[in-house]
């Protein structure tokens, strides 16, 4: 069940609002955690009803874990060995077709867990419908942020549910929302379109590469403001996952604002433990290398993965030690230096394997004469300028500063989400095109 | 804070609300913009919930049967038209009134395959040289409309090239009937594929010309009107477009025609009015999607009898033929099997007249 399906918005929230909100309302808190923790297990059981045993599996093994840390004698022994089981579980699903649901997120959230818990920076949950909730909380559940325990601890023992957060994060999941379905899909039909058709152009080549730019940070980013919204209405702060990154000036800037819970957990439990940039210059370009393989491989067990990571390694590196200054002193090139390689780092993303990446950015350089235009090129280029316009607004803070100055009511801003709500209504009533890209790792 | 609270209220209310009129409203069956069955609640089965089919059903259903669907549903098709400025919704735009479909590719393997369908009848089925067969295409709207408009349209010259090349020897004992020239945009509903029937004296005029007989033309014939027309356009894209109007000719001659369905046994009229009332009037004509019709002809008197290979567009341009025949026989390819002609029909002198629609031969195996 994706949170942009007719099933999720129009059966399963609002039954999971009633249920909060009676909660709230009759003050029986203790019991919502148990609820959340139902609607959770229920929509994890739904989207992925053949492997659903593995999250409540790996987490009970967490649980266990956590407490068994902190009175044993040979912890380390024991840390090992339980995030060695999820990281080899992970790779394992990570090489198979069938990818169990969630399963990258879950198991950074429990091993993180672990690895804080082993580090004395928290203490273990002791209460296990409390710790399972943490790790299986549906707003977050799918496609992250990845959760850190010690941002939510607090949160689960407090009942902070109450109208205008529910507004707020009815506000926030409706502009994910809209990201999602009006943004995201419509480049992800283009992205289609381009895949799907015997015309190969320059042109084409490059609203392709745009269209992808778009679709992922849309789907992605949109995705995290559902979990963040949904978070919010039942009374969760969830940390930001972006912020506009396509604004960045530099790739190091650029991966502060991209995905920034994923960045957080290879800093924190790889970077800084390989030595970090604390060390000699070829141990910092061993750990960079190191870590940009392994964010590669998060994605999934290929060939262009793996190189899309190490192409942000080299990125990053030369950044680092050639050009920091230089892209300083130089906002507008910096820009376009930053717009220019992560596009071209997204097609690397997206190719089918190596010999479809060599195609797909032959296509861009016109590699092997392929021509600059083509009809099918002007057709569907023209087809779609002013989405592709709206989402080049739309991936910068301008409309929400815009819309921050607009001294109206708060019954102005209800309007246009009640607008966005009803066009996304229409977008799935109709049936559209409607994937998940970041289900798929 | 209080006009927060008040938001957030009439969201819950929205979301609650939605939630129970789609409980408590009572399914539809069918969708008469859409002309198609809608999606009924899926069986609950452990098999269907374990394999997810149970929830794409499920949310096929919910789609279906949403509270105001086609209102949705224009809304959506209207904000990419009108504010995306996208240049077609569903694959359908709209030039001048006229809905048209985007259809630029065509597959080489699915013409071929209906060539060689063609070709195997002629060669297997019609050996007698007392027949005389003939075969045309009729193009798509877009033909005449796409790209003037600026939509990319499919190359109607290697279609036919390609239909004509694998028909291979058989082509010999045919000829050729062109109908490019006789159409225009204007012959063809603003909303559906299919050719005003009103519209194609000059089509049936160049068929029997080449057939060595006579169509009605439009003087001779009486024409009445079935009332407003959605087609099939009108559904796929949502868009508010004008209906057109289902006008059929008749005459004393074609009133006394008694169409026979021999796989059932059924016998109507030339028009059935009552398919006027069904989800599709154009099945007026001839009573839709057949696979095998005779049509007897007591008033004609010509002694010359057709066998018709066709598709849809065929059941409003046989009315103009029938002046020229006593009997004609309606095959539809993508029903009936030529294998089982034996078992109805034997080739004599008939003419016989292979007649398809580009969309039918250039995107699908649909040829039996």
């Amino acid at each position: 069940m994706l949170f942009s399906s007719i099933q999720f918005l129009y059966i399963f929230l609002p039954l999971v609002l009633l249920g909060c909100g009676l909660v709230a309302l009759t003050g029986r808190f203790p019991i919502r955690n148990g609820l959340l923790l139902f609607a959770s297990l229920f929509f994890y059981f739904l989207g992925e009803p053949r492997l659903f045993y593995l999250l409540p599996l790996e987490a009970m093994i967490g649980y266990a874990s956590g407490l068994l840390l902190v009175r044993l004698k040979h912890r380390r022994i024991l840390l090992g060995i339980v995030c060695a089981m999820y990281v080899g579980v992970l790779v394992y699903y990570k090489s198979q077709t069938v990818l169990p649901l969630g399963i990258s997120f879950f198991t950074f959230q429990l091993v993180s867990y672990l690895i804080d818990v082993y580090r004395n920076q928290i203490p273990p949950q002791r209460n296990v419908i409390s710790f399972l909730l943490y790790i299986s909380f549906f707003p977050q559940l799918i496609a992250g942020p990845i959760v850190r325990y010690q941002d939510i601890e607090k949160q689960l023992t407090e009942n902070r549910m109450s109208l205008p957060l529910v507004y707020d994060g009815m506000g926030r999941f409706i502009v994910g929302l809209a990201k999602k379905v009006l943004l995201a899909n419509q480049m992800g039909e283009l992205i289609e379109l381009y895949r799907g058709l015997g015309e190969q152009s320059i042109l084409f080549g490059w609203i392709y590469a745009f269209a992808f730019l778009f679709q992922i940070y849309f789907d992605f980013s949109g995705y995290s403001d559902m979990a963040i919204g949904l978070g919010r209405m039942v009374g969760f702060s969830l940390p930001e996952n972006f912020r506009y990154p396509y604004l960045s000036t530099s790739i190091t800037e650029f991966w502060r604002r991209w995905h920034m819970t994923l960045g957080q957990w290879f800093r924190d439990y790889v970077y800084i433990p390989l030595g970090g940039n604390r060390c000699s210059i070829g141990k910092q370009i061993r750990n960079v290398a190191i870590v940009w393989a392994l964010t590669g491989l998060w994605h999934g067990m290929a060939v262009n993965f793996l190189l899309w990571g190490l192409y942000f390694a080299v990125l990053l590196l030369f950044e680092k030690f050639v050009i920091k200054s230089f892209l300083a002193k130089h906002p507008v090139v910096s820009h376009l230096y930053v717009l220019f390689f992560v596009t071209i780092s997204f097609v690397i993303f997206n190719g089918a394997g190596v010999s479809g990446v060599l195609g797909d950015l032959g296509t861009l350089f016109g590699a092997g004469g392929v021509p600059f235009l083509g009809p099918m090129t002007l057709y569907y280029g023209r087809s779609y300028l002013v989405l592709m316009g709206i989402c080049a607004i739309a991936a910068t803070p301008y409309p929400s500063k815009i819309l921050g100055k607009v001294k109206g009511s708060e019954m102005l801003k209800l309007a246009g989400l009640m607008v966005l709500l009803l066009l996304c209504t229409a977008y799935l009533v109709d049936g559209s095109f409607n994937p998940f890209l970041y289900f798929r790792f | 804070m209080k006009k927060e609270k008040l938001a957030g209220i009439l969201l819950c209310i929205w979301f609650i609300g939605v939630l129970v009129v789609c409980i408590v409203k009572p399914d539809r069956d069918i969708s008469y913009a859409e002309r198609r069955k809608l999606a009924t609640m899926p069986k609950l089965t452990v098999a269907g919930l374990l394999d997810g089919s149970f929830m794409d059903k499920h949310e096929k259903y919910l789609a279906d049967q949403f509270p105001g669907r086609e209102l949705f549903r224009r809304g959506k098709a209207l904000f990419d038209y009108k504010i995306l400025r996208k240049k077609e919704v569903h694959g359908i735009y709209v030039e001048n009134g006229q809905a048209g479909e985007l259809f630029y590719e065509f597959d080489e393997k699915a013409v071929a395959h209906a060539a060689k369908r063609v070709s195997y009848v002629v060669r297997e089925k019609i050996q007698s040289p007392e027949c005389h067969i003939y075969y045309g295409i009729i193009p798509d709207k877009s033909y005449y409309i796409a790209e003037e408009q600026g939509y990319p349209a499919i190359d109607y010259e290697k279609l036919t090239a390609c239909f004509q090349d694998s028909l291979r020897e058989e082509r010999d004992r045919m000829t050729q009937i062109l109908l490019w020239n006789s159409l225009t945009a204007d012959d063809y509903y603003t909303t559906d594929l299919h050719w005003r029937q009103e519209n194609i004296a000059d089509v049936a005029e160049v068929i029997a010309t080449v057939m060595g007989t006579q169509a009605y033309n439009e003087e001779e014939l009486f024409w009445k009107t079935a009332g407003d027309f959605y087609g099939v356009y009108y559904g796929q894209a949502a868009l508010p477009l004008a209906p057109d109007e289902l006008c059929y000719g008749t005459n004393e001659q074609i009133d006394a025609c008694q169409v026979y369905d021999p796989l059932t046994g059924e016998q109507t009229g030339v028009y059935d009015l009552e398919r006027v009332n069904g989800l599709d009037r154009y099945d007026l004509f001839l009573s839709g999607p057949k696979p095998l019709l005779v049509i007897e002809n007591p008033l004609a008197n010509t002694g010359r009898r057709l066998v018709m290979f066709r598709d849809s567009f065929g059941s409003s341009l046989t009315p103009y033929l029938l002046r020229g025949y006593d009997e004609i026989t309606l095959v539809d390819p993508r029903y009936f099997h030529p294998d089982l002609l034996e078992e109805y029909l034997t080739f004599t002198d008939q003419d016989v007249l292979f007649l398809f629609y580009t969309g039918l031969i250039g995107r699908g195996y649909l040829f039996k």
